[in-house]
């Protein structure tokens, strides 16, 4: 086991520094260099070849990264280009942001999503499935800006229950809970979708199994029968669910803090692209790598433990 | 089903844990200005960057020897006065007494020196540098005087001086972009990226009674709409820099004033001559002629703008009014296409940078009036990125719409054009132009200057480099309990003065 964990271990390593060296080369290929874009039409001629140059930006670009994966390496991820701040109190400042949104996101899909699996699976009348096939369905399939920009509208302009962005929204935990709801909810929405769908085929499997037939047959209620019984059985493949759905959500994040204005990382990381503020850039593209590639290994890990029948391949 | 509540539980304490570690302090109730700007400051070191989103802010903590009345004049500020001698190769600033840094540190001119050495250092690398290049030594006869020995006279000294990127900071001070020390009416008391920058009252300020408002917190609030919604609902007091297609919306909205003035931009069509049919003089005058300034203003800019004839702006004492060279002709624009050789005219693209809307919708307007005289006009948008290093830096393409901002010194605008200058990416070429430009920049006498400039103004104008457009207005809308928010000819938000209800 724990070479399986250090093999684990040392090829997500890997995968982050490839991710931070293609986004370092696809960066640099883009139009438009990063002293360019601090310079604007404003600075004097000869301005651009000493920062350029102060920048290191004249040395090629495999020393250019690696004097970059430097400084990562012994903690020092540079100063931001656009903000002329250090990109790690950049960093420290947003990420709480973004992960509150995305567990808030991944604790309203789940609550949503497991008991409306649990109830289509429950019954074998139609009325259930066709609702909630029609619900997973769209859920799915409507694109999160859209969705964003409509929640944002119907609530937050129409109705006012809840505030737009604007200022200084994040002085208390509850104005901070409120901003988030609505990001939250256009996160998940698909997530939600999906869980439901592999909770009710899930949930379905398990009902067909022998110690549910004996739990019926020593005359237990379709209740305690449904969740004492059936969903904790039907849990595995739905935690592994649970690993892909962190990952697609903290992604998600970038579209959806930018649809609201919610100032995380997501809408950092695309302001950082704009300015070709490449410290900053690097620095969000690996904490996001980061972040999807541990929870995969975590969940490899969950999933061992959960079922012992998994033997190292 | 464990991990669920551990989930929830995490949730809450991180959203606890971001807005515990977001929460500014806030102070007992003072009256506080609440101002709507769209971008965060580039850091606070003013002699480290080149971004107005930086400048606007630190106009209010630093000072400079000279600065900028609203009405363009160049005033004493941490110099009283000041003299020139030696053929304009000597400045000489006598400094106001009784100045310190927010941080107690005492103005003399060692610190004034050492404020500009740290400018011109290498370690620095500010990007200002090459516009104080000519400074051969700084000297300090005693410790109210500073004086600059230049390599050659420089007329533009006096207006690089006053510039907000010269501005006087405590050399000793560790981190300027995170923590300013000014001499300014204002010190920064916190920042907190993507959503505020809070200042506070100078303790050592030497302005008397000044400012009047104790606290001003900058909110960044990237959308317009949302910046006019806070502005409603009482959230913040004023929005500086409005669209002029959003105050339609203000009229007659109670307690909120529109104010405008001139902007430091001038809006150009700009035309490379070193492209096919844009080569020929007859054509770009024949575009000149096609071209409705009205009509532009008026799409564009829903009538907040005043047309130009040359590349300077009206808020400038040396601009020369020529919008009477060209006057909207298209009979006389087709005529000239034919004799340029162009009778049924050609195909051409208008770059346009997409992040400024007014620049897309000129170009717009631009092309279905170039189609009146025969001319294909497609409009390319790109992003700024892209626009900075194709057409800026690359002079790769045929038309663009933008922008220029002008400076204290009319040097800065009309530079652009010299032949050696990178920056120069209308490919004008006159020797000409260039000796005059090198005259100007050297004579200190205020009338030989305005004479020159004048006359380059005038020679822009003739050669149809571009198409001058207009020079937009800056809008500010505030609430009538502020004074009205003073408006100045550079890229900056002073608030020092503002009085509040």
């Amino acid at each position: 086991m724990a070479a399986y964990v250090l093999r684990r271990f040392l090829s997500l390593l890997g995968s982050v520094l490839l991710i931070t060296a293609v986004t370092f080369l696809v960066l640099r290929a883009l139009p438009g260099n990063p002293a360019e874009l601090m310079l604007g039409m404003d600075a004097p001629p000869g301005a651009l070849q000493a920062l350029s140059r102060h920048l290191g930006l004249d040395l090629p670009l495999p020393v250019q990264y690696l004097s970059w994966l430097a400084g990562a390496v012994h903690g020092d991820f540079g100063r931001s280009l656009l903000f002329q701040l250090p990109v790690g109190t950049l960093i420290a400042q947003r990420l709480p942001i973004t992960l509150a949104l995305a567990l808030l996101a991944l604790l309203l899909g789940l609550a949503a999503g497991i008991p409306l699996g649990v109830w289509a699976a429950s019954r074998r009348s139609p009325l259930p499935s066709a609702v909630t096939a029609v619900f997973a369905q769209a859920g799915l399939a409507v694109p999160s800006f859209w969705l964003g920009t409509m929640l944002a509208l119907v609530f937050a302009l129409d109705l006012r229950l809840l505030p737009p962005d604007g200022v200084a929204p994040f002085r208390t935990p509850l104005a901070l809970l409120a901003h988030l709801l609505l990001p939250a909810v256009t996160l998940a929405v698909p997530q939600a979708a999906s869980t439901l769908r592999l909770v009710r085929a899930s949930v379905l499997e398990t009902l067909e199994r022998d110690f549910v037939r004996t739990a019926q047959a020593k005359g237990l209620g379709q209740g305690a029968v449904l969740y004492r019984h059936a969903l904790p059985n039907a849990m595995a493949p739905v935690a592994t669910l649970i690993g892909m759905h962190l990952g697609a959500l903290i992604a998600g994040t970038i579209i959806v803090e930018n649809v609201f204005s919610i100032p995380g990382l997501g809408s950092l990381v695309v302001q950082a692209v704009a300015a070709r503020d490449v410290p900053l850039v690097e620095a969000c593209v690996a904490v996001f790598a980061t972040c999807v590639v541990a929870v995969n290994f975590l969940v490899d890990l969950t999933y061992r433990l959960w079922d012992p029948k998994v033997v190292e391949a | 089903m464990r991990w669920l509540p551990l989930t929830a539980a995490g949730a809450l304490a991180l959203t606890l844990l971001a807005s515990g570690g977001l929460a500014p302090t806030r102070a007992a109730a003072a009256p506080t200005l609440n101002v709507a700007v769209s971008t965060d400051p580039a850091g606070f070191d003013p002699q480290a960057t080149a971004a107005a989103s930086t400048f606007e802010i630190t106009f209010n903590i630093y000072d400079t020897l000279a600065t900028v009345d609203p009405k363009g004049n160049l005033v004493p500020d941490l110099a009283t006065g000041w003299s020139v001698s030696d053929g304009g190769r000597t400045w000489t600033f006598r400094l106001r007494s009784g100045v310190r840094f927010s941080d107690g540190t005492a103005l003399t001119s060692q610190v004034v020196k050492a404020s500009f050495e740290r400018l011109l250092s290498k370690a620095e690398a500010s990007p200002w540098q090459p516009l104080y290049a000519d400074i051969a030594s700084i000297s300090t006869p005693s410790p109210t005087v500073v004086q600059f020995h230049l390599s050659a006279p420089s007329a533009p000294f006096l207006a690089n001086v006053a510039s907000p990127w010269a501005a006087i900071v405590d050399p000793q001070a560790p981190d300027l972009a995170q923590h300013p020390v000014g001499t300014g009416p204002y010190e920064l008391l916190s920042y907190v990226p993507g959503q505020e920058v809070t200042l506070v009252r100078n303790p050592y300020d030497w302005r008397h009674g000044i400012p009047a408002i104790p606290k001003v917190v900058f909110h960044i609030v990237p959308d317009p709409q949302t910046q006019l919604i806070d502005l409603k609902t009482g959230e913040v007091q004023a929005v500086p820099g409005i669209a002029p297609q959003d105050v339609a919306a203000l009229k007659g909205a109670p307690g909120i004033r529109v104010v405008t003035g001139p902007s430091p931009f001038i809006q150009v069509l700009a035309m490379n001559e070193a492209w096919g049919p844009l080569k020929s003089l007859l054509v770009r005058r024949a575009i000149n002629y096609a071209v409705n300034r009205q009509a532009v203003i008026q799409g564009a800019f829903f009538g907040y703008a005043v047309p130009i004839g040359t590349h300077m702006t009206p808020a400038s004492p040396y601009y020369v009014n020529l919008t009477g060279m060209y006057p909207y002709n298209v009979a006389k624009a087709k005529a000239l296409l034919a004799q340029a050789g162009y009778p049924h005219g050609f195909s051409v693209t208008i770059t346009a940078p997409s992040n400024y809307e007014e620049h897309v919708r000129t170009a717009e307007i631009i092309a279905q009036e170039l189609s009146a005289v025969g001319i294909r006009a497609q409009v390319v948008q790109v992003p700024w990125a892209t626009w900075l290093s194709k057409v800026f830096m690359g002079r790769q393409y045929q038309m663009t719409v933008i922008a220029h901002t002008a400076k204290l010194d009319p040097d800065t605008l009309l530079s652009i054009y010299e032949s050696t200058n990178p920056q120069d990416y209308m490919n004008y070429r006159s020797p000409a132009y260039d000796a005059l430009i090198e005259r100007a920049r050297t004579t200190t006498v205020l009338s030989v200057r305005r004479a020159l400039y004048a006359q380059a103004q005038r020679m822009l104008a003739e050669n149809a480099t571009a198409v001058y457009l207009d020079a937009p207005d800056t809008i500010v809308a505030e609430s009538t309990r502020l004074s009205p928010w003073p408006i100045y000819p550079i890229d900056v938000l002073p608030v020092a003065y503002l009085r509040m209800r």
